[in-house]
């Protein structure tokens, strides 16, 4: 069942009592609500999203926390090799940095270089398995931020602001879009360790739109989802029974009050949290993916366990019609490679490079790829110069991110940075053009998406950005 | 953006004639036209009377006859009057957010079958004193200022006297503050009344913006934050987004580009200082003259003891200001008095983060300078009795300096500076300001100026937003609908002249707002009933009842579902005021401590606000994980089994009492005869499942102590000193937490601790498992909270999963409260038997904790040794604090989950041959328990069932049953929503 719930700018006047019929988790369309609002006329008219473009019906965001360093991935700068050890030529002005070492000699970069697949995309020796799938994704060499560290950044990426208080890209979408499966929540998060990542669960959060629309995290185990578990003691017939028994009560009290449309979804919102109870655990559970798909992303081996557990789970979600899955890679920052770049990115790289490729492969092969966008990259790139000696600092001045499927056209790069990977020169992505980008691949309009807060109009790139459209089909 | 809006600005100025690029008063006044102009919530408050009405009868007062008019006008007829149950559940939940008792109830509607209006007078008057009252509508401002105890961002670090503004807020709403004092204490209480602490506290609404600790941009920082200031203030006070002027002129408002940093300027010049305190003068004055005392006599130790560290200090500051651009570092090591305000401004931010530096500098010291350090520390401990106790810190703001720091408009070419000033349509002359003669620092007088504006009774902005705030909570919407914009992008009002005859209603009565809620509450048309069939005008001409022809049916907000769930189960804890205290404390949900990033269990699961957003209106969602938690969530549970523990009481077994209590005490009235059948059939369903099929990890089933035998099966029959029985020690088990009660003696700081047990299952976050502690968990460093507690982490913890540690709050060398967790780093499996042990020394010549551990599975595991030092020299025994096996005193978090076979504490520091393990018998322990069926040492343990009430009887079909009927009535409409 398809519920599809366009974006509607909520009427202030009936707001308060509307019980939302958004697209979040569990949360129950009841359209007819709607269309009484218009009936009330009191009401702003409904905006209908253009049929706008878009093949993607999910987003994969592979959010590699901490910032990877595009210099050392997929952006090869022979001028760092040759300028390793000096100062950031005069010519470059001079950034505020985050940990502030200002006049840090440039470090050079030990990888090795190749261009790749029929594209001849550049990809460094740290990716071998990305490698081999350049054809079917687009690198964008030239994003930039705003942000200087990690809070700011990552708020950002998934927010659009470097403040807090705003809505997910992943809310947005919802709020956009709304669900195909309403058994499951149609925005997940998947942490690839227990830390937490920077600004927590803001990342995924709703800011000033109602909760409906927030991500969800999916734990591996016995409870992945907060209070999905009865109580020990209750057995599961008890708990149905007991259901029963409270929506007997429901109903009795609803029928004086057949007017107050809520009191009907809270009824069936009791239905549904019972369904979720089984569907979740059998969504999660792994275990019964044959072997081949397994060993393909790496399970079981040490570094690629987690990385690889959370992509095929990513799969699974979207092959049950769950909108936006965002797996947090390093979680905690743990790309953010301030000293020892060798160790700290070999790492990182073996963790998640045979994951994401075997992703990538394997949505190809069941036809999943043309309408799910995959998207790699962190809050921001890394600096030119040295931090420490062995290490990077923050980016936010040009960085690289790459997205594959949903109509994006694979085998491309796009964007440059200046010789030193410092800035970006061409075609330069600002966050929010990444994120009208994604909402492109969505079919949605980032200018025409509304949601009236306070009297303002907001939208999802914050009245800017727009979508970066050499990277479409 | 910027480069349209310098050019719109461009072509006025030049129309003007103008040869700079600011705009004046006459150019600015241009830029807003005669529709603008026009626009309804710019004209001054008209001054209706009320109007005539055909219904002579049904008006109570003025309200109701401007309701009445505009229904007469569609033909449509109000409802009749709600009957008196459903009034006074309405009227409680709405002033005060907690069901009426029974009594109440019974009480209320004797009197009102009498005299129905004086007994809704007296209801409401009762209502309006209640100190519940604040607590309800305080948390409503709460909400508006965005208020949240911690700075946001990834740090998210507790704001430890926040509190204090939230405690100011429910007194001011309690004491009925007239809304324009309280207005002018929150924006410039330092400048209008200095020497009154509450109006120090009440600027904590100016320190209310998230704060990142570790921002290194800090003009950026600033910038931001006077911007957010100036965002809230206008949403809160004046109903007016002020955000889009920030880059251009508001699109759909007359608010010019230039209001926007006219208005900013007025907060320009806030200084956060953290050393204000809430004091009177006199206090002060005390203060300081007993500080310079203590300050002359320790000068000596002092200035000796900062002498082993002023080195390590100074790198510490130039490490870390090095990390700021070099125009900040210039800046900070400026003087202060070459500094002007902004610079000011700057300096403080980098100091901040020095500050979080240098603090760890002593922690650092290593060898003899560590060891001369504390000895110094001690030394200057000495003088303690002499020093003076602290005043009381506050969050709260004074300016930087008499002249604030210029305003420019951001990002523009336009380099004039911006005076302060308000709405350009309103007052478009430069706001008149004075500095303040008497405050304790040079101030401004801008936030003055701004304040006695909006409390000016004709300002028709502050005066329409706060009644119709009022009016919102009272009906569930605002006579203008969008309560925090008035503007175009907002609603129009629905009742404009009720909307202005009640602002200059208000207004005159002193700018009371229990005047106006009484008059609210006791009109027709609050008092109507809900539940009404539209007629068939209604539907035709209003079928969104924005007429008003009855009542609005709402869902209770976060706070008052776990309130009255409390409240209902009679385990609310009316304590009022204090430091916010965790979710697992029985007390109201304002009282909770409430951090910006993660959000408490109903805050987050019913709507509660972000604490970033100022939040007018809370959002209505219906979820399934609502159902869900509500469903399988502890807290929900917990109460319904404290409600069955009353109700079981009675030796009487007949169902329909049991089932008349448990619907007046969740629903407050009694069930139907229909209701009372369901509930019976019900309740024997649930009986006859939990006989027919005994769920599997069933853990609360007799009140003897399930013995677990087979976890020690292999090895322990043989070992003396093992046992073959243990106490299952499991949350929500009967036996979930046991206090040692009788002891001959209690244990000095010295002593030693051995428990023989089996861990079942680690806490899925950083909870601890406790196998025994002497403490209520808090770490705060307050006298209460000392003392000690054993056990073993759980999955998320920083120490790492099964490490057995010790935890302490107690004095260290210097006296000073220390929390410290020692970790042994020896690893407790889960579902393995296990001997551990820790000796505790404590001594001013070296503390430590020495530890044991050997698996019980395994013949000939080896006996772990490892000695860990401490800092705590006295105070870990506290007095205060029960002796409790499996978890902590007066807290129901971390405790453990599995069985525990023996518990011996000893008050000596036993040596490796003394101990259980080594097959020693206990030479004179304090306590030494094992666990034989069928009952525990009645004489020296004491159980503690989950929440206060001891089931007295035992756990069994018809309890669960009993159980689930309370639990689903928690979970019905009835419950969640009012009529």
């Amino acid at each position: 069942m398809k519920i599809h719930t366009p974006h509607y700018r909520p009427a202030s006047s009936r707001r308060e009592f509307l019980s939302r019929a958004g697209a979040g988790f569990g949360s129950l369309a009841l359209t007819h609500l709607l269309s009484q609002d218009n009936a009330l006329g009191s009401s702003k008219p409904t905006t209908q999203l253009p049929n706008y473009f878009g093949k993607a019906k999910s987003v994969i965001f592979l959010f590699m926390e901490g910032g990877p360093s595009h210099i050392d991935l997929f952006d090869p700068k022979p001028d760092l090799n040759r300028l390793a050890g000096k100062p950031l030529p005069p010519s470059f002005n001079r950034p505020i940095t985050a940990m502030g070492e200002q006049d840090s000699p440039i470090l050079g970069s030990k990888r090795t270089w190749k261009q790749h697949g029929e594209a001849g995309t550049w990809v460094s020796d740290w990716l071998p398995h990305t490698s081999t799938i350049v054809d079917d994704i687009a690198v964008v060499r030239s994003c930039w931020a705003d942000g200087l560290n990690h809070v700011g950044s990552v708020c950002q990426m998934n927010t659009g602001s470097i403040l807090a208080g705003r809505p997910s890209l992943g809310a947005w979408t919802l709020y956009g879009l709304g669900s195909e499966n309403h058994n499951l929540p149609a925005f997940v998060v998947l942490t690839d360790s227990d830390s937490k990542p920077f600004n927590g669960t803001r990342n995924w959060g709703t800011g000033f739109m109602p909760s409906t629309y927030q991500g969800t995290p999916f734990k591996f185990g016995d409870n992945p989802v907060a209070d999905l578990r009865t109580p020990a003691g209750i057995s599961t017939r008890q708990q149905l029974e007991k259901i029963n028994f409270i929506n007997q009560l429901n109903r009795k009290h609803a029928v004086p009050r057949a007017f107050q449309s809520d009191l009907e979804a809270r009824i069936n919102s009791y239905e549904l949290a019972y369904k979720m109870q089984s569907e979740i655990p059998e969504v999660i559970n792994i275990d019964d993916e044959p072997k081949h798909i397994k060993d393909l992303y790496g399970v079981g081996q040490k570094q690629t366990d987690a990385n690889a557990k959370n992509c095929i789970l990513a799969r699974r979600l979207v092959e049950k019609g769950v909108r936006f899955v965002q797996l947090f890679c390093g979680t905690g920052s743990k790309w953010d490679a301030h000293k020892g770049i060798e160790k700290n990115h070999t790492d990182r790289c073996a963790e998640t490079d045979q994951p994401v490729t075997a992703l990538i492969n394997d949505l190809k092969q069941r036809g999943l790829l043309d309408e799910t966008l995959v998207v790699w990259g962190g809050e921001f790139g890394r600096t030119p110069m040295s931090e420490k000696g062995d290490g990077r600092d923050h980016n936010p001045w040009g960085f690289t991110m790459w997205m594959a499927g949903g109509g994006i056209k694979g085998g491309q790069t796009l964007g440059t940075t200046d010789q030193l990977g410092l800035y970006a020169i061409d075609q330069k992505q600002h966050v929010h053009d990444i994120h009208a980008t994604i909402l492109h691949a969505m079919g949605i309009d980032h200018m025409a998406l509304t949601y009236l807060h306070n009297g303002t109009e907001e939208k999802p790139t914050i009245n800017q950005g727009k979508p970066f459209e050499k990277l479409f089909v | 953006m910027p480069a349209n809006k310098t050019y719109l600005i461009l072509i006025l100025t030049i129309f003007a004639g103008l040869g700079n690029l600011r705009a004046d008063k006459e150019a600015r006044l241009k830029r807003i036209d005669d529709k603008e102009r026009a626009y309804w919530f710019f004209q001054p408050l008209a001054n209706p009377s009320a109007p005539k009405v055909k219904n002579t009868t049904w008006a109570k007062n003025e309200i109701d006859s401007f309701i009445l008019a505009k229904l007469e006008a569609q033909n449509i007829q109000p409802a009749a009057e709600a009957d008196a149950h459903t009034l006074i559940r309405r009227a409680s939940f709405d002033l005060i957010g907690l069901p009426p008792n029974q009594e109440e109830i019974a009480a209320f509607e004797k009197a009102y079958a009498t005299n129905p209006d004086a007994a809704m007078e007296k209801l409401i008057d009762r209502l309006l004193q209640s100190p519940h009252y604040g607590e309800r509508w305080g948390r409503h401002w709460l909400d508006l200022v965005r208020y949240g105890e911690s700075n946001g961002y990834k740090a998210d670090e507790y704001r430890p006297h926040m509190w204090r503004y939230r405690d100011w807020v429910i007194d001011a709403f309690n004491a009925d503050m007239p809304y324009d004092q309280f207005t002018r204490y929150q924006l410039a209480g330092d400048e209008l009344a200095p020497d009154d602490p509450a109006a120090i506290i009440a600027t904590g609404y100016l320190r209310l913006w998230p704060y990142e600790s570790n921002q290194r941009d800090v003009a950026k920082q600033w910038n931001g934050i006077t911007d957010e200031i100036t965002d809230i203030t206008g949403a809160v006070f004046m109903g007016m987004s002020m955000g889009c002027a920030k880059c251009h002129d508001h699109k759909f408002d007359p608010i010019l580009h230039d209001d926007y940093f006219r208005m900013k300027s007025f907060f320009a010049g806030i200084y956060p200082d953290d050393n204000i305190v809430a004091a009177t003068p006199e206090e002060k004055k005390q203060y300081a003259a007993a500080m310079k005392k203590w300050e002359v006599s320790s000068a000596k130790v002092r200035e000796q003891r900062d002498s082993t560290v002023a080195k390590a200090m100074a790198a510490a500051k130039e490490a870390q200001v090095k990390m700021f651009h070099p125009d900040f570092q210039k800046v900070y090591y400026k003087t202060d008095k070459d500094c002007n305000a902004w610079e000011l401004q700057q300096k403080l931010f980098v100091q901040r983060q020095v500050d979080v530096r240098q603090k760890s500098v002593p922690g650092k010291l290593k060898d003899e300078a560590k060891k001369r350090y504390a000895e110094l520390t001690k030394e200057l401990a000495k003088f303690d009795a002499t020093k003076p106790k602290a005043l009381t810190p506050v969050y709260a703001i004074r300016d930087a300096a008499e002249l604030s720091p210029v305003v420019f408009i951001a990002d523009s070419d336009n380099k004039e500076p911006m005076t302060p000033g308000y709405l350009t349509i309103l007052s478009p002359d430069d706001a008149a300001v004075t500095p303040p003669k008497n405050t304790s620092h040079p101030s401004s007088g801008r936030r003055t100026a701004f304040a006695n504006w909006l409390a000016r009774p004709d300002n028709q902005l502050s005066t329409r937003v706060i009644v119709n705030r009022l009016w919102y909570y009272h009906f569930g919407r605002g006579i203008v609908s969008s309560t925090n914009e008035f503007g175009n992008q907002g609603q129009l009002p629905t009742h404009p002249e009720l909307l202005d005859w009640m602002a200059r209603n208000f207004t005159a009565n002193g700018w009371s707002l229990k005047k106006m809620h009484k008059l609210i509450l006791t009109s027709s048309t609050w008092r109507q009933a809900s539940l009404v069939e539209p007629s068939a005008m209604a539907t035709e001409n209003d079928p969104g009842n924005l007429l008003l022809w009855r009542q609005q049916i709402r869902r209770l907000e976060a706070e008052s579902i776990h309130d009255a769930m409390l409240a209902s189960s009679n385990e609310l804890d009316p304590t009022m005021g204090g430091e916010g205290v965790p979710e697992s404390k029985l007390r109201r949900t304002v009282y909770q401590k409430l951090m910006r990033n993660p959000r408490t269990l109903f805050l987050n699961t019913f709507d509660g606000p972000d604490g970033f957003n100022s939040c007018s209106s809370r959002d209505i969602t219906t979820t399934a994980p609502q159902a869900l938690m509500m469903l399988n969530n502890r807290f929900p549970m917990q109460r319904a089994r404290a409600i069955a523990n009353t109700l079981t009481k009675s030796k009487n077994k007949s169902v329909e009492p049991l089932i008349d209590q448990a619907f007046e005490k969740i629903l407050k009235r009694q069930p139907s005869s229909e209701e009372t059948s369901h509930a019976t059939a019900f309740l024997k369903q649930q009986a006859d499942l939990v006989k027919a099929s005994p769920p599997a990890k069933i853990r609360k089933t007799k009140i003897v102590p399930k013995i677990k035998t087979t976890a020690f099966k292999p090895f322990a029959a043989k070992e003396t000193g093992i046992p073959k029985q243990a106490v299952n020690v499991q949350p929500d088990s009967l036996y979930q937490k046991i206090e040692v009660k009788n002891l001959k003696q209690q244990e000095s700081d010295s002593f030693t601790i051995e428990a023989i047990l089996s861990l079942d299952a680690l806490y899925d976050d950083a909870a601890v498992r406790t196998i025994a502690s002497r403490w209520n968990g808090n770490s705060s460093g307050s006298a209460e909270s000392f003392g000690w507690s054993f056990g073993i982490t759980s999955k998320k913890s920083a120490y790492q999963p099964n490490n057995l540690i010790m935890q302490f709050t107690a004095e260290d060398i210097a006296g000073n409260p220390l929390y410290q967790v020692i970790a042994s780093d020896l690893r407790i499996p889960t579902q393995t038997p296990y001997y551990v042990a820790a000796v505790i020394h404590t001594g001013k010549s070296g503390s430590n904790v020495t530890f044991y551990a050997q698996d019980l599975s395994k013949k000939n595991s080896p006996l772990q040794t490892v000695i860990k030092p401490h800092k705590l020299v006295g105070g870990i025994s506290n007095p205060k604090r029960a002796l409790v096996l499996g978890g902590r005193d007066q807290t129901l978090s971390s405790m453990f989950d599995g069985s525990i076979a023996r518990l011996t504490l000893t008050d000596r520091t036993l040596k490796a041959e003394e101990l259980l393990i080594k097959g020693a018998k206990p030479k004179a322990p304090l306590s030494d328990l094992t666990f034989a069926p069928p009952t525990l040492p009645s004489n020296l343990l004491r159980l503690m069932p989950s929440g206060p009430q001891k089931p007295t009887t035992p756990v069994d079909p018809y309890y669960q049953s009993v159980v689930a009927l309370c639990h689903s009535l928690l979970n019905s409409n009835e419950f969640l929503y009012i009529d």
